[in-house]
């Protein structure tokens, strides 16, 4: 029986995680890093240094030279530093022509009648949002950092990462809004875009949410502060081991790792905190090997978001409602309710 | 001496595997299999393909990977065995594109139909008529993240010196890069630059020359850059998945893009057969749809990476044939997006999934059209050229739970005119054959004439101004048992289902109305008409261009439902 799709995907809440967190230069550059090295969040991982402008001056038809006139023209050497105001190339007669330096910079290439010059610089940095301990240089790019510790997977992220304290939060009080200043904030159910946007305002390091609203999905992705969401969009009630997990995890340090999911490499957004505390690791026992036994949290509706213990997978595909054939699982749910559930529809809770 | 060849397709999902051998006198596929794709680890695709390669060989008792994970190629003719191996993958990011060339029209329009076949994302386009200025143009392409550059060199023996200022501009970026993330640079068209730009840029392997893709003034034929773009493309992929070099490197290994070897498959059948009408493919995977036309030897072709936005979820509500709230279209399309694998279970999942595949179709083929002028297509009127066979496949096709929804999808997809048939590539063996075809040219003759294409159904195409209800069509159909004929009238809106039964061809007389053209070549035109067995065997569709709908939701749905059920249970 193929359990691939579902064995291969990590576990929703795990104790003892390795988070693998690349960072990377948007243009090539040099990494700063060396591999095994420990970094703390804010650390620079690589940067680029590029000439903030270029100047590519035709000293041929400029100046109007035949080809053989060029070589006494042009005063510098590709390589060679300049200073603003330095002659680069000069036409000398009745009245001399010049081209000069316009700032301070560096002749970086003479070639074909044209003299390119690169003035002053522009540094881009890659920093790390985590803590952390680099695993593996990416080459001319950055690195990728690697950090242990407990970890709660979610569905959606908006791509940017921070650190702060986690604050449970009751929705629609106002009274609330003073406490979110640098903190990760959590609300629980389908929160609506004004809130979210109203905790942005007042400061919150970071959101975490049950669920999100489908309809504000693109005024949600332009979010300057890291937003993710447990388990997706839509109606969905978030299960209670993880509502404990992050009552475990209440006031305490944690990372928003809200990156941009990519099911293919299965890579999702995280609440990550690192090491591991003993309050966190009690609460799960060591990984299954079987997929029997084990908590499942359900997607798709009427159960999205609720979980149940897996009691069977039957060797053989079975038809859906929806006429679909599909390697199916058993689940117990919590009220005791049986319902088979295909495999590709169920997530492992905790490892 | 019996000679196989393996071929192995790795997508975002699933990697599959094929075996073909000649030990029966012809080639015939003798084993397939697929196991889940895992990227996240070092050894991920070589897990994949380690593992459909032990299933063949369990189903075969071939040895095709030995335990050092080299493939077993025998070259000795004399001895039977694997002759050689096609490596295709479908999977990696969008490559981050450049183009620069000398004017819009003449360079950039066909740069970007030459990019856009291929999983690319344009992230910067320098026309040398609009941006003379040689130092903005290096500022830009210092400060743009890109993977691949593609520079038109405009016609053999045309202007050369703004092209000599790119090409500086170029030699100065490469070093600036350095050796470890250097782009791939292809340059193409103005011939008597090809040796200069060679020796200026001096980028090694990462410099790739390509004819000129407008031969003649007012001729365009984008396979002259071919072999350099998928040169590039496949340097770019092995420095993505770096697993794969060594598989790669091996003789009789042959690497593609999964998208080049299936439009190549299509070029042929375009070729081979004789109904003067183009090949059209549509290939849907959960992460992105494809598209290959072959016209008069032309080929076109779009990649497409899935997206929903609020427009999606409009149109996915308008097709749907269930009363399905707007919100919950919105999650439903929002959370498949973030897990991929998601099996729709109830009937109005079903309903939204094949809505969004319906609507997928005609994004992709919108796009296409608006790449191509030779390809006309309205995402309300349908296209309007004329394509047979349709050819689909891809895993979304693949797991459909039934013909008539695969149908449904296609159909109301690209609405096409006149006749035409629709085929199901069920085990997705296009994209293998072209991989395969330069070692062995006979393998995709026999394997396409061993049937291993399911006919999904004929279909013919009434277009006519009349209202809904109103006689378009006649039919007298001739079912193969003696002189008995049927005779069926077909009226406007309508969706209507004719049987065949297996080993018995339908011979049909269609005698349409004198405004309605049934793509006989006029209207009023009838004929006879030969339906092969297929699934669904032959279907009229006489629902109009665009569709008769009405205007009030729920007699929409219903209508959509009707058109489903007129297809069978």
């Amino acid at each position: 029986m193929e359990l691939g799709s579902v064995m291969v995907k990590s576990a929703i809440i795990n104790s003892d995680y390795l988070l693998s967190f690349p960072v990377e230069l948007p243009v090539p550059g040099k990494e700063t890093v060396h591999l095994g090295q420990r970094v703390e969040a804010g650390d620079v991982i690589a940067e680029s240094i590029l000439p903030a402008r270029f100047q590519v001056f035709d000293v041929l038809n400029q100046f109007r030279l035949k080809e053989s006139e060029l070589e006494a023209c042009i005063k510098r050497l590709a390589g060679e530093d300049v200073q603003r105001g330095d002659v680069i190339a000069k036409k000398a007669g009745l009245i001399s022509r010049f081209f000069r330096a316009p700032d301070d910079g560096k002749v970086v290439a003479v070639r074909d009648g044209r003299v390119t010059l690169a003035m002053g610089e522009k540094t881009i940095q890659a920093r790390t949002p985590i803590a952390g301990t680099v695993g593996e240089i990416i080459p001319g790019l950055g690195a990728v950092i690697v950090a242990r510790g407990f970890s709660m997977r979610g569905a959606w992220g908006n791509g940017k990462t921070a650190a702060g304290t986690l604050l449970m939060l009751e929705t629609g009080k106002e009274s609330n809004l003073a406490q979110v200043k640098d903190m990760i904030v959590f609300l629980d159910g389908v929160t609506a875009l004004a809130d979210l946007k109203s905790l942005q305002d007042h400061g919150a390091a970071g959101i975490l949410v049950s669920s999100l609203d489908p309809s504000a999905k693109a005024a949600l992705e332009q979010f300057y502060i890291p937003l993710m969401s447990l388990l997706g969009f839509g109606e969905a009630v978030l299960d209670q081991l993880s509502r404990t997990t992050l009552e475990e995890l209440r006031n305490s340090l944690v990372t928003l790792v809200a990156r941009k999911a990519d099911p293919y490499r299965d890579v999702r957004p995280e609440l990550f905190q690192p090491h591991e505390t003993a309050k966190t690791a009690e609460l799960f026992t060591k990984p299954e090997s079987t997929l029997i036994g084990r908590t499942a949290r359900l997607l798709g509706q009427p159960y999205f978001g609720s979980v149940g213990k897996i009691v069977e997978l039957p060797q053989k595909a079975e038809r859906t409602a929806s006429g679909i054939r599909s390697q199916i699982a058993v689940i117990e749910r919590e009220d005791e309710t049986i319902i088979r559930v295909p495999l590709e529809n169920l997530e492992i809770l905790n490892s | 001496m019996t000679s196989s060849y393996l071929s192995i397709d790795i997508s975002s999902q699933n990697t599959r595997g094929w075996l073909f051998d000649d030990q029966s006198g012809s080639f015939e596929m003798i084993a397939h299999t697929s196991a889940p794709t895992v990227l996240g680890s070092d050894q991920g695709l070589i897990t994949a393909i380690d593992k459909v390669s032990r299933e063949l060989e369990t189903k075969t008792g071939m040895n095709l990977l030995s335990s050092a994970r080299r493939f077993q190629v025998e070259t000795d003719r004399n001895i039977p065995g694997l002759r050689g191996v096609g490596l295709t993958m479908s999977i990696g990011k969008p490559i981050r594109v450049v183009l620069v060339g000398i004017s819009e029209k003449y360079s950039l329009e066909p740069l970007r139909r030459l990019a856009r076949f291929y999983n690319t994302e344009i992230v910067l386009e320098i026309s040398l008529q609009n941006e003379p200025n040689i130092s903005v143009q290096l500022e830009k392409l210092t400060s743009t993240a890109f993977d691949l550059l593609i520079l038109a060199g405009g016609v053999d023996g045309g202007p050369e010196k703004a092209l000599r200022a790119v090409i500086s501009n170029l030699r100065l970026l490469v070093q600036l890069r350095g050796g470890a993330s250097r782009p791939q640079i292809v340059y193409i068209g103005n011939q008597s630059l090809a040796d200069y730009a060679k020796m200026e840029i001096e980028a090694g392997e990462d410099l790739h020359i390509g004819g000129n893709i407008q031969p003649e003034s007012g001729r365009e034929d984008l396979s002259f850059a071919s072999k350099a773009l998928l040169a590039a493309i496949c340097r770019l992929r092995l420095k993505e998945f770096p697993e794969l070099q060594e598989l790669s490197e091996q003789p009789n290994v042959n690497l593609l893009p999964g998208e080049f070897a299936r439009a190549r498959i299509d070029h042929w059948l375009e070729q081979t057969q004789t109904n003067n009408k183009g090949v059209l493919q549509i290939h849907l995977e959960p992460d992105h749809a494809h598209a290959v036309a072959i016209r008069d030897g032309k080929r076109m072709g779009v990649w497409q990476n899935c997206r929903v936005d609020e427009e999606t979820v409009t149109e996915v509500l308008v097709q749907s044939d269930q009363p399905i709230e707007r919100a919950t279209v919105a999650a439903y399309l929002a959370n498949r997006e973030l897990h991929p694998g998601f099996v729709p279970v109830s009937i109005e999942e079903m309903s939204m999934e094949i809505a969004w595949m319906g609507v997928r179709i005609q994004r992709l083929l919108s796009e296409m059209a608006a790449l191509y002028d030779d390809f006309h297509y309205d995402g309300r009127f349908g296209l309007m050229g004329d394509f047979e066979p349709i050819l689909l496949s891809g895993s979304n096709f693949e797991r459909l739970s039934s013909a008539r929804y695969s149908f449904m999808v296609a159909q109301d997809g690209i609405l096409p005119h006149g006749i035409t048939t629709l085929v199901g590539d069920d085990y997705n063996v296009i994209t293998p054959l072209g991989a395969l075809a330069e070692f062995d040219s006979l393998l995709v003759t026999q394997i396409v004439d061993s049937d291993v294409f399911s006919g999904l159904a004929t279909v013919i195409n009434v277009d006519s101004p009349v209202a809904a209800g109103q006689k378009v069509l006649q039919l007298e159909v001739d079912e193969g048992y003696g002189e008995a004929r049927e005779h069926y009238q077909v009226y406007q809106a309508e969706l209507k289902r004719f049987e065949t039964v297996p080993g018995n061809a339908l011979r049909v007389y269609l005698a349409p109305e004198p405004e309605s053209d049934v793509g006989m070549g006029l209207r009023g035109l009838g004929g006879w008409l030969n339906a092969s067995v297929s699934d669904l065997g032959l279907v009229v569709d006489a629902r109009g261009r665009p569709c008769f709908l009405p205007v009030d939701e729920h007699a929409r749905q219903e209508v959509r439902r009707d058109w489903l059920w007129n297809l069978g249970a």
